[in-house]
């Protein structure tokens, strides 16, 4: 007998826009989903269409069966009834009932605009103010740093806000990736058509550039940017105040460089309609930072959007290599497959960027090894600028090449920052610039008595750290996991007489974690140091420290054993394996420097015992 | 009865550092609601004995005159929780009774993620918190840790706190060793968070609660298992339990800012299912002849679409858009004929078998001659 069923909810062909269509049913197996055959009663043709086609959408049907999800808009064919239509963008969503009336050829859905926070002063969001100009007619030249503070239409700022963010921009400026030259944004102007709006504007030759911010007297913060030949580029964050706190008493909050926008836009694009672009790049930022799968935002006939279209990818390939725990959506051990990955298509826009971006760009170097277009193990061309997005990190961090190439980049101590979407590292003030320019290095870290930032040696051949960073690509549970393997790719070399490997200072750090009278020391020095003390004036340096009474813990060092425990510490560093290194020598070297007399030669014997190369290097001293 | 079926309940209201960890006022609420519904035989149906429950003492919860004596025990805590799990994963001797049964571990109070991980997890800050002092309750680390060494073969980890992250922690792990069973892939692990990453869980008096605070999450878990269309067997599966939960989160609690929905991670293969808290009624489909194995039988009603593939002693039913799969036994009817039973809410389904229709309201009849 024929069946009952008729294929249900099947989805068109993608639109002309080659927006990512998904299904979460299995065609490979019989019979498809389906409706119940009522004579007369004909599937509707349904088109979902999302405000400037930017939000995530997910669709179920009556019995809360994942019909279809995608960005911007649904083209389905769905049997009449009553479905539930999901759309959000980063952590905004709604939720709207739908009912597919029977008898209809075909239904126009136009889901209400669902207004995300962004800095980017864009109509739609919430935060944006309806008189304020079009985000790149705040300013001129090639590089625009916009900081504004969310206000009602008309009104003007607090003088409170305004010395706020006059004082914010104090504490930030750009400089060349090197450090040679540098643009103070303290004279950031406000704008009279754009009241809660200041501006730094300025023209910069192309190039790899750092927005600095200093936080503290001998820290600052460093987020990447590129300026393109041609384009623009603009970086747009908020002054806020801390709603938590009622009335005056509210505080301003530091503006937040890893919640800023950046968009960089053809400059010939400035003229044609760009907003709705932008607003899939603000959608697509707040996928990338939310760990979402779904992609599809850029579209070929967008404006000229580089970094939309570098998330995109990034999203895209996420999309089959992290695992699937959003909610609504299934695993891919059940019955429906995932989405299929459209590989060539993906390879075909990374050769695309390639194209676009100068040759050595960091972000296109990490898509080429996430995708394998360049091996492994393979030297790409050296690169030209840290990666602007924190996942281009961890995938260079992951390959053996990858690792290479940042280790040659970031020749200087620095310390990788928690951040969503865009890499940000910290660092001491003017370790970069010293490092990069061959400049001698000044500023505070030379007067910190047991600092050793910017006294790192160079840094010549790199080693993997591909399986304990492989979580850098969500792979897998990372938390405690002893059962992290490394491969032993390639030695460091140094001037010491036998050259220390990553396997040797795991090793000796799992000596010294085993050791007793560390131990006891150590739980000694608990007293003396509160969790957030910086002792060292590098950061990793204080994290390394940190992280090592934390878990000195008996119990643990008991449950997963000391090389496992060694292991995770390092591995929660994120830095290239050559600086680990260091780190984990001059943590020793510090250690044996202070333990008491009493104490030391147990704890070098035991450090001996672990890798015989321990008293040369020690006696080597720094360096 | 889920016989076998064990469950820890761990709801931390008032902590030491009550600077850093303000009192909460719902999770002793929020664990007297689960336990009522693990316990009901309607709902999980969990021995009533077979539920451990580790909530903040009574002499806790009231704020002494003259500060906490030196040796105030803070619990519940790591360890409190460590020896409940031990005993009753482990025997006497520390040998692990690998149970064929599901564990309910279900977790309210403050919690927090931490800023390396690669995998949705969370952890419950131990009541005995203070200053730099720090350990954990990691439901996540359990979780995974049950499934390696096969402990049970079904895990619902239920954690309604935050998820802000933290970089300086590290989750306590389980006080058992590290080594793999072989059963370990069998077991499933459903998981679900009050939060998404670096969200807030949020507690509250609402309509329902009877004038007490709880935790929306926990709430919308209960209120899930009541309106979530049952399949078959009048189950829910988990990922229906999670849409259910996410598609009705804004319309249930009208909030604002309206807070994250839940964030659920299902099992990496197949599904959990809930006994579902609607009104169902089961209905005996009886064949006077044997069903033909191979064959195929389609049921429709108000909620699903489903169908049904005959094998020799049961039938493997799924809904057509595959948020469930059940099998359900087929028997030997007293004429020589076969019968089914389904479980099954009340209103109009349709039945098909060959090229015979059989509508019935499984509100009104339980026995279908077929």
């Amino acid at each position: 007998m024929p069946s009952p069923f008729e294929p249900e909810n099947e989805p068109l062909e993608p639109d002309a826009e080659g927006r990512a269509r998904a299904r979460d049913d299995d065609g490979s197996e019989a019979p498809a989903p389906a409706t119940w055959q009522i004579p007369g009663r004909e599937n509707v043709r349904v088109r979902f269409t999302s405000s400037a086609a930017a939000s995530e959408l997910y669709l179920i049907n009556r019995s809360y069966a994942l019909i279809a999800e995608g960005v911007g808009v649904l083209d389905l064919e769905l049997e009449p009834g009553p479905y539930k239509i999901r759309q959000r963008i980063g952590y905004c969503e709604s939720v709207q009932d739908v009912d597919v009336p029977e008898h209809s050829a075909s239904m126009d859905v136009e889901l209400p605009a669902l207004a995300f926070p962004s800095p980017i002063p864009l109509p739609g969001t919430s935060l944006a103010d309806a008189g304020l100009p079009r985000p790149f007619s705040l300013g001129a030249g090639n590089f625009r740093f916009v900081l504004r503070a969310p206000i009602e239409p008309g009104s003007q700022v607090d003088e409170g806000t305004a010395e706020h963010m006059r004082e914010e921009m104090r504490c930030l400026r750009i400089e060349c990736f090197d450090g040679s030259l540098c643009w103070p944004m303290h004279e950031a102007r406000t704008l009279s058509e754009a009241p809660g709006v200041l501006v730094f504007d300025t023209t910069l030759p192309a190039g790899a550039y750092v927005i600095v911010q200093q936080r503290e007297q001998r820290r600052q913060l460093c987020l990447p940017v590129l300026i393109m030949p041609g384009s623009v580029t603009a970086v747009f964050s908020l002054a806020l105040k801390d709603e938590t706190v009622p009335g005056d008493e509210r505080l301003s909050v530091a503006v937040q460089l890893d919640h800023a926008a950046i968009a960089i836009l053809s400059a010939d694009a400035l003229e044609l309609p760009y907003e709705g672009s932008l607003f899939r790049l603000e959608a697509a930022r707040k996928g990338l930072g939310a760990g979402r799968r779904v992609y599809g935002w850029s579209s070929p006939d967008d404006v000229d959007n580089i970094l939309l279209s570098l998330m995109d990818v990034q999203l895209g390939l996420r999309s089959v290599t992290a695992p699937v725990n959003e909610p609504g959506q299934v695993g891919p051990g059940q019955d429906q497959p995932v989405p299929q990955l459209d590989s060539a298509g993906l390879k075909a826009r990374v050769e695309l960027l390639r194209a676009q971006l100068e040759q050595g760009n960091a972000d296109v170097s990490a898509l080429g090894y996430a995708l394998n277009l360049t091996g492994a193990k393979a030297r790409g061309p050296a690169l030209t600028a840290p990666p602007l997005l924190r996942r281009s990190w961890d995938q260079l961090l992951a390959t053996a090449g990858g690792n290479a190439l940042l280790c040659e980049l970031m020749e200087f101590a620095f310390q990788t920052e928690p951040s969503s979407t865009w890499l940000l590292w910290s660092e001491v003030p003017g370790v970069r610039k010293a490092a990069l320019a061959n400049l001698p290095e000044t500023g505070p870290a030379q007067t910190d008595e047991i600092g050793f930032a910017g006294h790192l040696p160079q840094i010549t051949v790199m080693s993997a750290v591909k399986d304990i960073l492989v979580s850098a690509l969500h792979l897998g549970r990372r938390v405690i996991n002893s059962n992290l393997k490394r491969k032993r790719l390639a030695e460091d070399t140094e001037d010491h007489d036998k050259p220390m490997s990553i396997d040797n200072v795991e090793a000796i750090l799992a000596a010294l974690i085993a050791n007793k009278a560390f131990i006891t020391w150590l739980n000694q020095l608990q007293l003396e140091f509160q969790a957030d003390d910086k002792v060292f004036a590098d950061e990793s340096m204080n994290r390394l420290f940190h992280s090592l009474r934390t878990l000195c813990d008996p119990n643990l060092v008991s449950m997963l054993g000391p090389k496992a425990v060694a292991r995770q510490l390092l591995t929660t560093l994120r830095l290239p394996q050559r600086r680990v290194i260091e780190l984990v020598k001059e943590l020793i070297r510090w250690v044996v420097g202070k333990v008491p007399d009493s104490e030391r030669q147990i704890i070098l014997a035991a450090l001996q015992q672990a890798a015989d190369s321990v008293q040369i290097w020690l006696k080597a001293g720094k360096g | 009865m889920a016989i076998d079926d064990r469950a820890i309940l761990v709801g931390i209201a008032r902590y030491r550092d009550s600077d850093s960890f303000p009192t909460l006022d719902g999770p002793l609420n929020d664990i007297e609601r689960v336990r009522d519904w693990l316990t009901d035989p309607q709902g999980a149906a969990v021995p009533g004995d077979n539920v451990v429950t580790l909530t903040t003492p009574r002499e806790l919860l009231a704020l002494p005159g003259t500060g906490w004596p030196e040796n105030t025990v803070w619990s519940p805590n790591a360890w409190s929780f460590s020896q409940e799990f031990n005993k009753i994963a482990f025997d006497p001797k520390g040998e692990p009774l690998r149970r064929k049964s599901r564990l309910y571990l279900y977790f309210s109070g403050h919690g927090f993620s931490l800023s390396e991980d690669g995998y949705p997890s969370a952890a419950l800050f131990s009541a005995d918190n203070y200053g730099s002092v720090h350990s954990n309750l990691a439901g996540s680390v359990y979780a995974a840790a049950i499934k390696r060494a096969g402990l049970f073969s079904e895990v619902v980890l239920i954690m309604d706190c935050c998820r802000d992250v933290f970089g300086n922690f590290t989750y306590n792990p389980p006080s058992f060793n590290r080594v793999e069973n072989s059963a370990a892939e069998n077991t499933k692990v459903y998981a679900l968070y009050a939060a998404p990453r670096r969200g807030k869980s949020q507690e509250r008096e609402l309509p329902n609660s009877n004038g007490k605070v709880v935790g929306l999450m926990t709430d919308a878990f209960l209120r899930a298992l009541e309106d979530a269309p049952s399949d078959v067997a009048g189950c829910v599966a988990g990922q229906v339990l999670t849409r259910v939960m996410t598609y009705n989160w804004a319309n249930w609690y009208p909030v604002n800012p309206l807070p994250p929905a839940p964030r659920s991670v299902p099992p990496d293969q197949g599904d959990i299912y809930f006994k579902s808290r609607r009104m169902l009624n089961a209905v005996t489909f009886t064949s006077t002849t044997a069903l033909a194995p191979g064959s195929t039988l389609y049921l429709r009603s108000d909620l699903w679409n489903a169908v049904a593939k005959v094998g020799a002693s049961s039938l493997i039913w799924r809904d057509t858009a595959y948020s469930w799969e059940q099998e359900i036994a087929l028997s030997q009817s007293a004429d020589g004929g076969q019968q089914f039973t389904l479980t099954l809410a009340a209103g109009i389904h349709t039945l098909i078998l060959g090229t015979a229709p059989y509508s019935f309201d499984p509100g009104v009849s339980n026995a279908i001659a077929l």
